[in-house]
């Protein structure tokens, strides 16, 4: 060729980032699951300073953590995944209650032995997962209102099935069998915690190094140019929902190995803390994006805010209040920071 | 040239309508093995949809379409592509969120055995990209996300994307759209190219003096009827254009 040196377009030559702004800044805007990481050991920080005595940084307090937040941690990483394919999921908090319900009844009322309870739990989260899924993928009606009806179909489906009682553990053994598999302890360490850690790095396995995850990435950015590629954005999409409701579902299951009952009425808060968790991580509402661990990093923000301001003092009312601030803040934040580098 | 005998792409009777406009109305289209065929028309002709028919994107109200001479017609462009027809689609199928890399083979991920999983292989993904946007002449960083790329740049991208996987046909969508003069030139090189190598392509365009270029047969379309298929040295541009302009009511 004689035009080796032309450039195949004609405004070739790429425009320079600025360099004025600090190249640290750039990088960690690109990353708002660092962000989200400097937020939490700075409210860490800021707490263990603050409250009387530094009773935050005590290890009570701290062993609160990875009791209660890997089940939360668990569902704000799976909401994250879902976000990036540009959806959302408003039942995961019935998901989660049925399932644990289901976990309990099993070995309450029928005597069958944990080990067996928890696939059958799981698998039920997975199916009201593809529920989810299927109907957002064939009736074309948006996830919001999809997933807003089963949020109320799955929690009357349960209460039908179960009546509105708590169901204790028939075989309840917390330091043993799989109770102590899901969230017994190992010098110190919570098995949640353990399970949410491996979860976290499968998740991000699948999310950044598979083909699966590219595809729910591209799905998410622009579903028409993923479509025209070749890729099963039904599919894509379908699998993002049973994702998330599996995680719910092991989270139930998690909550009642802990406490050794299924409460009909619990969780109602898991959906909101699970969404606000993944937005406080830095994951758009608009599909195409999404942080992993950000996400991991907002459900701990969020639970360092409420269990801090509890411990200085605040009452429950307040510590609503301050973090009803706090994800409407860090959404408009992230907000502005990316008009910033897209400008 | 010898007659083309044999067809790669077989479409008999297609019609579309959208939301009762009629779209595509009875149509005829063929290309023969290793042939470049050059699709003409106005705005709103309809060439498109004829070629998202083809892959699979869209589905026809009625049609029977033959690929390599067997009767079938690809439900969607994933079968299209496994069955080695790449297409540069008009509106670019990019992802922005996307790198250039991941974009270039989205859909079709090179990956390595890892234990128990089959992880991407960027690496080889990165280098490979390299080497398909330096043939193309792009200074592009792979790495760099598709959101940040020019519209020239995009527009190669999608080209290097079309040529790269070994296809048996190449369908370009109004490719030489936002490039420069020199980049036009490359487009049409690559596409005596793919020729060469035996590989059919259909070409839709809007400049007549580029598409005669390399075309070995032309068809017109208007208004969603196909109107004329000549091979392109029994034609010329200034025929063409009187051809385009008179059935489309604009000229004498
Ligand atoms: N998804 C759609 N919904 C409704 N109408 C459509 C759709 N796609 C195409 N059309 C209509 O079908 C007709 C043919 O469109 P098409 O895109 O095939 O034209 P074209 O020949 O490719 O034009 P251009 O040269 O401008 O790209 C147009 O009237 C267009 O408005
Ligand atoms: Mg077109």
């Amino acid at each position: 060729m004689t035009d080796a040196k032309m450039p195949l377009s004609s405004s070739a030559p790429a425009v320079a980032v600025p360099t004025s702004v600090p190249g640290l800044f750039q990088r960690l805007t690109r990353q708002p699951s660092l962000i989200a990481f400097f937020l939490l050991i700075l409210l860490v920080a800021g707490f263990a300073l603050a409250t009387p005595n530094h009773s935050f940084a005590t290890i009570p307090v701290l062993q609160l953590f990875q009791t209660y937040t890997p089940e939360i941690a668990l569902m704000t990483m799976g909401m994250s995944v879902l976000l990036v394919v540009g959806e959302i999921d408003l039942s995961i908090s019935s998901v989660y209650v049925f399932s644990s319900v289901i976990f309990a009844s099993l070995n309450h009322a029928l005597g069958l032995p944990l080990w067996l309870c928890f696939p059958v739990a799981l698998g039920a989260g997975l199916l009201m997962g593809a529920i989810n899924g299927l109907l957002v993928a064939f009736t074309g009606v948006s996830s919001l209102i999809i997933t807003l009806g089963t949020m109320w179909g799955f929690n009357a489906v349960m209460n039908l099935a179960i009546g509105g009682k708590s169901v204790p553990l028939a075989d309840a053994n917390p330091n043993g069998g799989l109770q102590w598999v899901l969230t017994g302890q190992v010098l110190g360490v919570r098995m949640q915690l353990v399970w949410m850690v491996v979860i976290a790095v499968l998740l991000w396995l699948l999310l950044h190094h598979t083909r699966t995850g590219n595809r729910i990435f591209a799905t998410g950015s622009n579903e028409r140019a993923a479509r025209m590629m070749g890729v099963s954005v039904t599919w894509t999409r379908v699998l993002c929902f049973c994702l998330l409701a599996l995680l719910a579902a092991f989270a139930g299951v998690l909550a009642v190995s802990r406490t050794n009952v299924a409460v009909p009425q619990s969780g109602q808060y898991t959906m909101l803390l699970a969404l606000a968790g993944a937005v406080v991580g830095g994951t758009k509402l608009t599909g195409g994006s999404g942080e992993l661990f950000g996400a991991l990093c907002g459900a701990f923000i969020l639970q360092v805010l409420s269990l801090g301001f509890i411990q200085l003092g605040l009452n429950d009312y307040w510590v609503t209040l301050v973090t009803a601030c706090a994800i409407i803040l860090t959404a408009f934040a992230y907000l502005r920071i990316d008009r910033r580098l897209k400008r | 040239m010898n007659t083309i005998t044999r067809s790669i792409v077989e479409m008999r009777g297609v019609n579309k309508s959208f939301h009762g406009v009629r779209a595509l109305d009875d149509v005829d289209f063929t290309v023969g093995v290793g042939e470049v065929v050059g699709l003409l028309g106005d705005n709103g002709a309809g060439k498109s949809t004829l070629i998202k028919i083809l892959t699979g994107f869209l589905k026809a109200d009625t049609a029977s379409i033959r690929i390599d001479g067997v009767d079938h017609q690809f439900r969607n462009p994933q079968e299209a592509r496994n069955a080695g027809v790449e297409t540069v689609y008009q509106e670019q199928a990019l992802a922005d969120d996307l790198s250039v890399a991941r974009n270039l083979f989205l859909g079709k991920e090179l990956v390595r055995k890892v234990g128990p999983f089959r992880l991407l292989d960027d690496g080889r993904m990165r280098r490979e990209s390299e080497e398909m946007l330096r043939d193309l002449r792009l200074a592009v960083d792979p790495d760099k996300p598709a959101r940040d790329c020019s519209g020239g740049e995009r527009q190669g991208i999608c080209i290097a994307r079309a040529i790269h996987f070994e296809a048996k046909l190449v369908i370009l969508d109004e490719p030489t759209n936002a490039l420069g003069v020199a980049a036009v030139k490359r487009v049409l090189d690559l596409i005596r190219d793919l020729k060469a190598r035996g590989i059919a392509v259909i070409f839709i365009g809007h400049n007549l003096y580029e598409v005669l270029e390399v075309a070995d047969r032309a068809v017109v379309m208007v208004r969603g009827k196909k109107v004329v298929d000549v091979a392109t040295r029994d034609t010329s541009v200034g025929e063409l254009t009187e051809l385009l302009m008179q059935r489309s009511g604009i000229g004498g």
